[in-house]
């Protein structure tokens, strides 16, 4: 059990790295137990576990969820059986609406995403680490450039549009180049 | 560059948050306006591309704290703990004449969760060159590509690597002072834990014994489950 639950769903949405580990520990075993019993033999709960907690945790910062009732484990679980109805095809999912994951992107895996979007991912990740995390900021975590700049320490909100339209030049140049 | 209410716009529409006014008015924009779709495209596009470099980033973040643990030692630990039981007396009494003999038997190579390396496509920058070398065991070649990157922009990120790449050449002196200046509860730094993790064993490989279970402890309470199973029997061992 987590101590305070409000507290690690707050640094959640924040997008606190350590907070995910928090999570991820915390509920691994009862988790694991729980859907051993309940899949066929061979199957890698742990995968499950592992995409369960990403789909959650990327919940909590795109959509800054705040859960009405039940508790994260709940939610958790939940995401689980959603993921494991899924790839069994099954029907209907097992899941009250409430905890339905509304977005697809989440459920987006690379091998899914058109050769264009794959041709963007791949020259993402050669991006160097500052221009990566200038257009993570902006386009996944949706900061606006005031909130950039205090995160950042950058000099002010201009050097935060001129520095990512760099990054986005950059971006476009080499996927004209390897797209030729 | 778009105005900031358009990029509010985009959010909603990605997120599916919308209203239904919102909507129609998003749909007519969307028709008329070439510019208008031309921007929600991109926007889409780095969103939907970005949020899956995320999802397989926080994988091997999340690999990285379970594997030791979970799979690699379920097998071995019943032969691990027979041997250990049986030779327990003998090694106690070395364990704690030598406490730098717990650095060969707790370290093992930090991966590189940053940048997995693209089979087949050229390194564009230094900094994907150190992690290439990194990834292949060029310890030394990466710890002076890191060096260099780092000359130019300061990032604690980099720096741990650069501090692991030292401490798999050896040089665990150089390796302990950066970092002993990485920040040790950050929520922007993601590797806290690991930092601490190999400082204490760079405190037992030089005999500094107290310091190490210091960290340990700390890691052991306010830690986020990176190695929590090597942490509790390495401060067994100590005690």
């Amino acid at each position: 059990m987590v101590k305070n639950e409000a507290l690690l769903q707050e640094r959640l949405r924040e997008g606190d790295k350590k907070a995910l580990g928090q999570l991820y520990s915390a509920y691994k075993a009862a988790f694991l137990a729980y859907f051993q019993e309940r899949v066929a033999v061979g199957m890698d709960t742990e995968d499950l576990y592992q995409d369960s907690v990403i789909a959650v945790y990327q919940n909590y910062v795109l959509n800054q969820l705040q859960l009405k009732k039940g508790s994260i484990k709940t939610y958790l679980f939940a995401v689980g059986k959603n993921k494991l109805a899924a790839k069994f095809n099954a029907s209907k999912a097992y899941v009250k609406e409430d905890f339905l994951l509304s977005q697809p992107h989440i459920e987006m895996d690379e091998d899914q995403m058109p050769m264009e979007q794959q041709l963007l991912l791949k020259e993402f990740k050669q991006l160097g680490e500052k221009c990566r995390e200038m257009l993570r900021l902006h386009y996944y975590r949706g900061l606006t450039d005031k909130e950039i700049v205090a995160k950042t320490g950058y000099k002010d909100e201009n050097t935060i549009k001129s520095y990512r339209s760099r990054c986005l030049k950059k971006l476009k140049e080499a996927i004209h180049g390897s797209g030729k | 560059m778009e105005a900031e209410s358009d990029i509010i716009l985009f959010r909603k529409k990605v997120l599916g948050q919308l209203s239904n006014d919102e909507t129609k008015a998003f749909e007519q924009r969307f028709e008329t306006d070439m510019e208008f779709q031309k921007s929600y495209h991109e926007y889409k596009d780095l969103f939907e591309v970005i949020s899956v470099a995320e999802k397989q980033e926080l994988k091997n973040h999340l690999k990285t704290l379970s594997e030791p643990s979970a799979k690699k030692y379920r097998y071995w630990l019943p032969i691990a703990a027979t041997i250990l039981f049986l030779v327990g007396a003998f090694w106690m009494y070395r364990f704690n004449a030598q406490p730098q003999g717990l650095y060969e038997t707790y370290f093992d190579t930090y991966p590189n969760v940053i940048a997995p390396s693209t089979r087949g496509s050229e390194p564009l920058n230094v900094l994907e060159k150190a992690y290439r070398s990194y990834d292949s065991g060029a310890f030394e070649a990466a710890a002076l590509e890191f060096e260099k990157h780092l000359e130019n922009q300061a990032n604690s990120e980099v720096s741990f690597y650069h501090a692991m790449a030292l401490l798999n050449s050896g040089r665990l002196g150089e390796a302990k002072t950066i970092l002993e200046s990485l920040p040790k509860d950050d929520s922007d730094f993601a590797f806290t834990d690991e930092t601490q993790w190999y400082l204490a064993l760079i405190y037992l490989k030089l005999e500094n014994t107290e310091q190490a279970k210091g960290v340990l402890l700390h890691l052991e309470t306010e830690g986020n489950g990176f190695k929590a199973d090597e942490i509790k029997s390495l401060l067994s061992e100590l005690d």
